[in-house]
């Protein structure tokens, strides 16, 4: 039987950094959505969302896409297929942990 | 960035998170207005408003203003396109309106109903607003009932169910207007609430 614990140190900590859980929540709730908004929506000062993007881009989470809309530069975020399956699997992990800790109690841990 | 614990975002961050990047396009309250303005125009204007000539521009200076808003929008807190099931979604929910609309006032040119059926379905459609809005738009719920009694208010004798909403000047028209300037700004102050202040004073289009 597997305890909030070992349900902890399961957590993937690219995804389970709060911006990059947020930034990626986000993205799954659409198709894509562009830098602002997610500066916007996030809070996160430019520097910290573009350094952000990068890491999850490296780890082949989201798509970064650089367009143009009309003459203006835009750069538009989407999950990868492996970004849709980790954050789902993410967050189920996290409701897990969540209803484990309610119930877990130290004397069941022990054992006899 | 709003957390409740240093490792996970709170759950209503979360929730706002999924809520604003969801409903991102019908939240654009603003955008809403000037139909409102173009009802209010439409039960001040009188028999003006039966004349094409009068009816077509304004609905189209309403649409004009419409996207000319959502720019505003684009270059205030960014764009997202929509997951195409929620597209989906919203589409089959304005066609259902649609029919219902139509169904709706077909039946009151052949019968002489109680009650007024558009009024009813516009009040439904709040309802679904409402009920979908995760307890952000609880205005909606407020407009819905006001819809629900104006579609009952024939049954009391004092108005036909025709009157509602026709002829010129119509107690529908303003309650529409009432609605659209209300409901879009409630819905303007929410999606702005919303948003986090922003941290980089000036306007950003990539720093990425």
């Amino acid at each position: 039987m597997t305890t909030p614990f070992d349900e902890i140190a399961g957590l993937n900590k690219i995804i389970h950094e709060p911006a990059r859980l947020a930034i990626l929540t986000a993205l799954s709730s659409c198709k894509k959505a562009d830098f602002l908004f997610l500066r916007r929506l996030t809070g996160l000062t430019k520097g910290n969302l573009s350094a952000h993007l990068a890491k999850l881009e490296q780890s082949s989470l989201v798509d970064i896409e650089k367009t143009f809309l009309g003459k203006k530069p835009a750069t538009f975020v989407r999950l990868t297929d492996e970004g849709w399956s980790q954050i789902e699997a993410h967050w189920k992990r996290l409701e897990n942990l969540r209803n484990g800790a309610r119930h877990w109690s130290p004397e069941e841990e022990a054992g006899p | 960035m709003q957390t409740g614990h240093p490792q996970v975002p709170a759950r209503d961050d979360i929730e706002r998170l999924r809520f604003v990047t969801e409903n991102y396009t019908q939240i654009q309250g603003l955008r809403l207005v000037p139909f409102g303005l173009f009802f209010l125009a439409k039960g001040l204007g009188g028999e003006a408003f039966t004349d094409k000539w009068v009816l077509f521009p304004s609905l189209l200076a309403a649409f004009l203003l419409f996207f000319l808003i959502g720019r505003y929008y684009e270059s205030r807190f960014g764009r997202v396109r929509r997951k195409t099931s929620c597209l989906v979604k919203d589409a089959l929910a304005a066609g259902l309106t649609l029919i219902l609309i139509t169904a709706g006032v077909q039946l009151e040119n052949s019968y002489d109903l109680p009650f007024n059926l558009v009024a009813l379905v516009v009040g439904g459609l709040f309802f679904y607003i409402h009920l979908h809005s995760v307890g952000r738009r609880s205005h909606y719920g407020w407009l819905a009932l006001l819809f629900v009694l104006l579609g009952l208010l024939p049954a009391t004798g004092w108005v036909t169910a025709e009157q509602i909403f026709a002829p010129q000047p119509t107690i529908g028209d303003f309650m529409l207007a009432g609605a659209y300037i209300l409901g879009g700004v409630l819905d303007h102050r929410m999606l702005a609430r919303s948003f986090p202040p922003d941290p980089d004073e000036e306007s950003d289009d990539d720093a990425f």
